[in-house]
């Protein structure tokens, strides 16, 4: 059974208007939809531009925002019934990476504080009952604190800080270093899941690639399950082993990582991959790139039928604008695609049409 | 590299920053580069290595007081030759926009706000070609056709806020390119914009090099736009270019260790998936005085006792286009198997050898 799954979860954003009556003149269509599952041990990717409702998903499995409809179950619960406090118990088991190492760090508070906070919370730590019957409070103060300690000071080591940093604050440190903090403080709890939300967007290339490596080596060890959230394809199809593609609120496509790669199908998907670069300069000359016009259009107004309908380069007169596409399996082995037409796709039959492209350059041969 | 003079030779370019009771900074430290006509220059380097700083100082940015900057910086004009870092404030504003255009990383603070895009277009006509009136909105308006915003007319009457990322970015490239320069200067173009986007405005970039002969200083951290775009490429490291080649030399076999670590840090799209990557160690901050040595020996594989004797000398290969400040570099042989993998092909490219 599957650790985590959600099942057409929408999370709509009401607009606001008037001053002295409030009216809600639409909303904002966030997540609209979407259904996934991530296995225990594994890594889910989500991918997607900004806007397309990747960062709202995440918080919405933590309960940050309010889901509109739909369901988020863990373990048999649905968190998406829970009572505030019953949900705040079971984050204990749900915990998030921040993207903003230190916008996510109270810069008044020492890491040692900060990472205790998570304890004192949930209560946890502390010697088993039948030794705590036999202590006096002091004693049991005192067992709970060094217990406490020994947790905090573990998980440090394992993101590769040392016990020095417990008396530190967060400026004191590089913005790696603080990625690493914000690692800690969601390992200490010892969680099932770990939603990392843009967990190396904001460092350099060479510390992108510590924290990367930091992460695989913590799933190795420890098993944890991931669902990692970036706009980066390179870096999401390098931790995941299934990759979600996500455009408008809702999944486009979602394969095993590798065959994304070799086989994208959706229309986005291309141009997604096509439009990343790669350091190479001899496979930069000679692929080829399917440049989209426009931009992301609103989510508080988002096309009829087929979301993508309004800038897809392979679009066909027939249901694209009126029918919504579901995300359907292909080829029975995980990989899953929301377009009408990805068979005839795939096989050649339809071709992109430059008109609808801003640009589709060719490789040049050789 | 062609026999043409350069359109902007930049030697020994130093910026240092120093207050009083603090020590100084030397942010930039001797960075030499030429720019030529139809070619794009890339300037690569992690934060903190003085890529910004450099632009900045060529465009006669930087502030006034507490600033020491040395080297020179040849612009060649029709009307002859003139060191950038010594013009007068007033020369300077004449060649700002007109012969050294600028776009800036984020098009939302570098466009005002309570201004629409219109007045901010044509009031660099107005002062640098002296257009007024509807001639200079018409201009206008072709500008941001040309760049690629649909409806222009209309566009010209909004707010920035009420374009998009793409779109302002867009709007800035109109501004740099309205009085045609013969220098631009792009810092870090694309890296608040998305991938889709991002690869929309690279592509106008290329063209408005190739069609006008724009020389084109590409300032980035993404290695993946600096290989599909520039020509010649600088690598820099604590305010000194640690390797300079032309990308195609550079990418097959980088030589400093600090490049390589570039390399292997990225997760390619195009590599088989499970390798693990292979960062470089420490961080930015754990570097030594150039004068000192080596200052990324603290964060290298390769270091030996030597990198710590003065600086290291920038060596020139056999073939004079790639050059390395190491003693102790890379060498090919090492490379060869990790960083050209045979790599499967990106969305149907399957003729590449044909």
């Amino acid at each position: 059974m599957s650790l985590l799954r959600i099942e057409d979860l929408k999370v709509h954003f009401p607009i606001r208007r008037g001053v002295v009556f409030d009216r809600t003149v639409g909303h904002v269509y966030a997540v609209d939809g979407v259904s996934l599952s991530i296995e225990r041990g594994t890594t889910y990717g989500l991918v997607g531009e900004s806007g397309c409702g990747k960062t709202t998903l995440g918080r919405a499995v933590l309960r940050l925002v309010d889901i509109t409809s739909g369901a988020v179950v863990h373990e048999g619960r649905d968190l998406a019934s829970l009572s505030d406090e019953e949900m705040r118990r079971e984050r204990r088991n749900l915990q998030m990476v921040f993207q903003d190492p230190l916008g996510s760090l109270n810069p008044r508070q020492n890491i040692g504080s900060i990472l205790m906070e998570g304890l004192q919370t949930h209560g946890i730590g502390g010697p088993t009952d039948e030794e705590a019957a036999s202590m006096s409070g002091r004693e049991r103060r005192a067992a709970v604190l060094a217990d406490r300690r020994r947790r905090v000071t573990g998980a440090l080591e394992r993101v590769g800080l040392s016990a020095k940093a417990l008396t530190r604050y967060p400026h004191e440190f590089s913005g790696g270093q603080r990625q690493r903090i914000g690692i800690a403080r969601a390992l200490v709890l010892e969680p099932d899941l770990i939603i990392c939300d843009e967990p190396v967007s904001a460092l350099d290339v060479s510390i992108q690639a510590q924290v990367l490596n930091l992460l695989e080596e913590l799933q190795g060890e420890l098993g944890l399950t991931y669902l990692v959230i970036a706009h980066d394809l390179a870096v999401v199809r390098h931790v995941s082993d299934t990759v979600g593609v996500m455009y408008l609120g809702s999944l486009v496509e979602e394969a095993p990582s590798d065959m994304l790669y070799e086989t994208p199908l959706h229309p986005y998907t291309r141009s997604l991959m096509s439009a990343v670069p790669v350091p190479d300069p001899k496979v930069e000359d000679t692929r080829e790139r399917i440049l989209l016009a426009g931009d992301l259009p609103s989510p508080a107004n988002p096309p009829t039928g087929c979301r993508f309908h309004t800038r897809c380069p392979w679009r066909q007169e027939e249901l694209c604008d009126t029918d919504r596409p579901e995300l359907r399996p292909i080829n029975g082995d995980g990989h899953r695609v929301a377009c009408h037409h990805a068979e005839r796709i795939l096989a050649g039959e339809i071709h992109p049409s430059e008109e609808r492209a801003a640009r589709i350059v060719h490789g040049a041969a050789g | 590299m062609g026999s043409s003079t350069p359109l902007l030779a930049v030697e020994e370019l130093s910026v240092v920053f120093g207050g009083r009771g603090s020590d100084e900074v030397r942010a930039v430290d001797g960075v030499s580069f030429t720019l030529e006509e139809g070619k794009v220059t890339g300037l690569v380097g992690e934060s903190g290595c003085g890529k910004s700083v450099t632009s900045l100082a060529l465009m006669g940015l930087l502030p006034p007081r507490g600033v020491r900057v040395g080297g020179s910086a040849l612009l060649n004009l029709p009307e002859g030759e003139v060191d950038l870092l010594k013009l007068s404030p007033k020369r300077m504003r004449d060649l700002r926009g007109s012969r050294l255009a600028m776009i800036f990383q984020d098009p939302l603070s570098s466009l005002n706000p309570v201004v629409p895009i219109g007045r901010q277009v044509t009031e660099i006509l107005n002062r640098h070609r002296g257009m007024r009136g509807s001639a200079a909105e018409k201009e206008a308006a072709d500008l941001l056709q040309r760049v690629g915003i649909p409806d222009p007319e209309r566009r010209l009457k909004e707010y920035p806020h009420q374009l998009s990322g793409g779109m302002r970015q867009r709007a800035l490239i109109a501004m740099a390119v309205a009085c045609r320069p013969r220098v631009m200067i792009a810092d870090e173009p694309t890296t608040a914009l998305d991938v889709t986007i991002q690869a929309q405005i690279l592509e106008l970039l290329k063209d408005l090099v190739t069609e006008e002969g724009t020389a084109l200083l590409m300032i980035t951290h993404d290695l993946g736009v600096v290989a599909g775009l520039c020509d010649d490429i600088n690598v820099l490291y604590a305010g000194r270019a640690v390797e300079t080649a032309p990308r195609a030399p550079l990418f097959a076999g980088p030589t400093h260790p600090y490049t390589v670590g570039l390399l292997g840090s990225i997760p390619r799209l195009d590599a088989p998936r499970g390798e693990p990557l292979t960062p470089i160690r420490g961080s930015v901050n754990d570097n030594i005085a150039w004068h000192d040595g080596c200052a990324f020996a603290p964060r290298c594989d390769h270091y030996t006792l030597e990198c710590l004797e003065g600086p290291p000398a920038l060596v020139h290969t056999d073939d004079g286009v790639h050059a390395y400040r190491c003693v102790n570099p890379v060498r090919h042989a090492d490379v060869a198997d990790r960083a050209v993998l045979e790599s499967p092909s990106v969305v149907g490219d399957e003729e590449e050898s044909a």
